[in-house]
């Protein structure tokens, strides 16, 4: 039997950038959304298949605790207390639209302030709008890059790639127990 | 010539009559826009159309600017109409007041309701054990209807769920639930969780309130109790009127959770197999409160001589406990002060002394060994608040200490400092007198030491003889790293584990000139066999053996200079100065070469 262990995953991004479309996507499971405008967060949560881990004398199921985040354009305390504690993050990015204009800065350098131990992935949706072979891809690749963290290219609307981004983050957080 | 010129005048004067009367002039244009005016003056829903939102717009900031002048003016009208349309049109009004009054009674009722029953609670708890007395005599005993009591007994307190959760990310640690269905939901509980924890925080940044926490949701007949921790937070489900004193009860919940796993509560990473049996104290808790209600229900049916006999019994045991208790709780917290003081005092492990106290009055007993200590004692009794008087009956007995006592009291207290375990001091007493030899680190060490024997019960005399090892001190220091040459067996080369005492003593010496470019000389001998060839292979292998435990012991290559014999056969390094040719050479020795060399 596996041994069970939650953890706690943030969602950043830029509004209308495909956050809890890729959640949506992911979980299957939605809670009530009035929420979402109210407080400025939804929680949902995913299973994800046990994995063999070094440490442990058991496979393990990381059970991500998602906390997907409206209104970070502006970083506060509010956004400060919901980052407490978060053991990784998906920063996802919106690839039909300039890089430029989606300020990672906002929310990504708190984030690792407040969390320097936790495991970060860049994630690039909308990827069925654009071309795979396009400059955005080449510039999103260079950026992620630049940080040292892994990038993958989704789509919330087919799914593809979905599922391995929150796997890696998973393989990610385990490796380092 | 006059005639011309009233030619020209009436030429003039019709021009001007043209300009002012004509159909193009101002004037016949002033009178069309007079007309229309007058035309749309008449016509009032044209008028009205025009002027409505210049109109609303002019008392929206009116009414906004003197709201309470506009209210003052137009009270008696609108109440007079008001009161008009009600009394013409009263099914109408009823109609359309009734889903917001419907509302608001209702909620204004459930307040005055829950006051209510807390005003009864608190009544009930204060005054009398309300279960052996007929519930009209209980009514009237607190002054309120009989109906009243009925009603807070049909809705009897219960708490639903216990969620503990981890206060920064909001991860749940445990769950119980009174009803089994709830148990197995995990999704939900994980979600609340997060969800719980999102709220708090969002009130706490809204209300920017860091020092006050929310301590309660109300949702329904039901609410969350929330109590905050260091690490966790209880969040508690319950319905009902709470009884009193319970917030205070989650709370102690709260810090026995956090007394029993506060380990796992510091590390805590999302991993709950830590947090065995956590179930346990949650849901003795939820029984406590629940399996009451249940039990009250049964005992009505009790007789009530029976719970006379009890509520008797008890009052005579707090009447007492009362009387006695306070008494005996002053002289046991007086003994705990007066035992944590007298723990302060140097040695006092190795003295005999115990202590009683009786209503502030404190007796001591025992032996020491010197009239300082006794006075120590009575004075440090004498300071802890609460003492108003000191009985003390310790006895001073000076015994003549024998010398293996004094060695044992002296290496008992040595044993005290790391640093001196590699330098191994030997000691000496003779009577009344104690000599220490052997190196130490440095000065002050010497000094504390001194100091430390001259304490020592039964010693008079404290000779320290130890060296600190600086670099005035090379020759002693070099005779003393010969003393710790490592031997070997016969024909061997295989290090004597025994040996590893001194291959410690030879690296803390060194380590102490570390910083002083010094060098730790290694010399490796064979005894001189017939054979030179094996005499070379043995020094170099004993040289080998030692080389590389110095290297488990993180010493170097670039701080040793090993030396063997080599294909010379090497100059004897005198050990003692008078022993050289007896010295063992079976054998790897050391020396120290500073810097400055």
């Amino acid at each position: 039997m596996a041994l069970e262990i939650s953890k706690k995953i943030c969602m950043l991004g830029s509004f209308g950038v495909g956050k809890t479309s890729l959640v949506r996507r992911f979980v299957h499971n939605l809670f009530d959304e009035k929420y979402l405008s109210t407080i400025g967060v939804q929680v949902t949560q995913k299973k994800i298949p046990p994995m063999e881990a070094s440490l442990k004398s058991q496979p393990v199921a990381l059970k991500f605790i998602l906390w997907d985040l409206a209104h970070i354009e502006k970083f506060n305390e509010l956004i400060r207390n919901y980052f407490r504690g978060a053991h990784g993050a998906l920063v996802v990015f919106d690839i039909s639209r300039p890089l430029a204009v989606q300020d990672p800065d906002i929310f990504f350098k708190p984030f690792m302030e407040i969390n320097p131990d936790s495991k970060v992935i860049f994630i690039a949706n909308k990827v069925d709008l654009v071309d795979v072979h396009g400059v955005a891809v080449e510039q999103f690749k260079q950026f992620a890059q630049s940080l040292q963290s892994p990038c993958f290219f989704t789509s919330a609307k087919s799914g593809d790639n979905v599922e391995a981004a929150f796997q890696k983050l998973a393989e990610m957080i385990l490796k380092a127990e | 010539m006059n005639k011309n010129k009233s030619k020209n005048a009436d030429a003039e004067l019709q021009q001007l009559r043209d300009l002012l009367l004509g159909p193009n002039s101002d004037l016949a244009h002033i009178r069309t826009d007079l007309e229309h005016l007058r035309s749309q003056f008449a016509d009032k829903e044209a008028m009205i159309a025009s002027l409505n939102p210049l109109l609303s717009d002019l008392l929206e900031r009116t009414i906004s600017d003197n709201k309470e002048d506009v209210a003052g003016a137009l009270a008696p009208v609108m109440g007079e109409a008001i009161k008009r349309q009600v009394i013409e049109t009263r099914e109408e009004v009823v109609d359309a007041l009734y889903p917001i009054i419907g509302k608001t009674i209702r909620k204004s009722v459930a307040e005055a309701m829950s006051d209510q029953f807390s005003s009864v609670n608190k009544k009930i708890e204060n005054s009398i054990r309300r279960s052996f007395l007929p519930t009209w005599l209980q009514a009237k005993l607190l002054g309120m209807k009989r109906a009243e009591l009925l009603i807070k007994d049909s809705l009897p307190f219960r708490i639903e769920q216990i969620f503990v959760i981890h206060t920064e990310t909001g991860l749940l640690i445990a769950h119980v639930a009174a009803d089994q269905d709830q148990n197995g939901n995990s999704v939900n509980q994980e979600l609340i969780s997060g969800m719980l924890t999102a709220i708090r925080d969002f009130v706490a940044h809204a209300f920017q309130s860091h020092d006050h926490e929310l301590q309660e949701i109300h949702y329904g007949q039901s609410k969350i109790v929330l109590d905050l921790g260091r690490y966790a937070y209880l969040a508690v489900v319950v319905s009902g009127y709470e009884p009193e004193n319970f917030y205070k009860e989650v709370g102690r919940l709260n810090q026995k959770i956090y007394n029993r796993y506060y380990r796992a509560l510091r590390q805590f990473q999302g991993d709950v197999s830590d947090f065995e049996n956590i179930s346990s104290p949650l849901r003795g808790f939820m029984e406590s409160y629940n399996g009451r209600s249940q039990a009250a229900e049964k005992k009505k049916s009790r007789p009530y001589l029976l719970y006379l006999f009890f509520v008797t019994v008890t009052l005579v045991v707090l009447i007492l406990g009362l009387l006695f208790l306070p008494g005996y709780w002053r002289d046991y917290q007086l003994q705990n002060a007066i035992a944590h003081k007298l723990q302060t005092v140097p040695h006092m492990q190795e003295q005999k002394v115990s202590h009683e106290c009786n209503d502030g009055r404190v007796t001591l007993h025992g032996q020491v060994n010197s009239f300082a200590l006794k006075a120590k004692i009575d004075s440090i009794a004498q300071r802890v608040q609460g003492v108003r008087q000191v009985d003390n009956r310790i006895a001073v007995v000076v015994l003549p200490a024998t010398e293996q006592e004094i060695l044992g009291s002296v290496r008992r207290r040595l044993a005290a400092y790391d640093s001196l375990a590699y330098f191994k001091p030997r000691l000496m007493v003779q009577g009344e007198e104690i000599v220490i030899h052997g190196f130490v680190p440095d000065a002050r060490l010497k000094r504390e030491i001194g100091l430390l024997l001259s304490e020592v019960h039964g010693v008079r005399v404290v000779t320290n003889n130890l060296v600190v090892l600086n670099a005035g001190e090379l020759v002693e220091i070099r005779s003393f790293l010969r003393e710790n040459s490592i031997l070997f067996a016969s024909r061997s080369a295989t290090f004597d584990e025994a040996q590893q005492n001194k291959l410690e003593t030879v690296v803390a010496v060194f380590r102490v000139f570390a910083g002083e470019n010094a060098k730790l000389v290694v010399r490796g001998y064979a005894n001189d066999y017939k054979d030179f060839s094996r005499n070379v292979l043995l020094s170099k292998l004993r040289l080998q053996t030692v080389l590389g435990k110095l290297e488990e012991m993180n010493i170097t290559a670039e701080v040793i200079i090993a030396v063997s014999y080599g294909d010379k056969v090497p100059e004897l390094i005198d050990v003692t100065g008078v022993e050289a040719n007896n010295a063992p050479k079976y054998r790897v020795e050391f020396d120290l070469m500073l810097g400055r060399n």
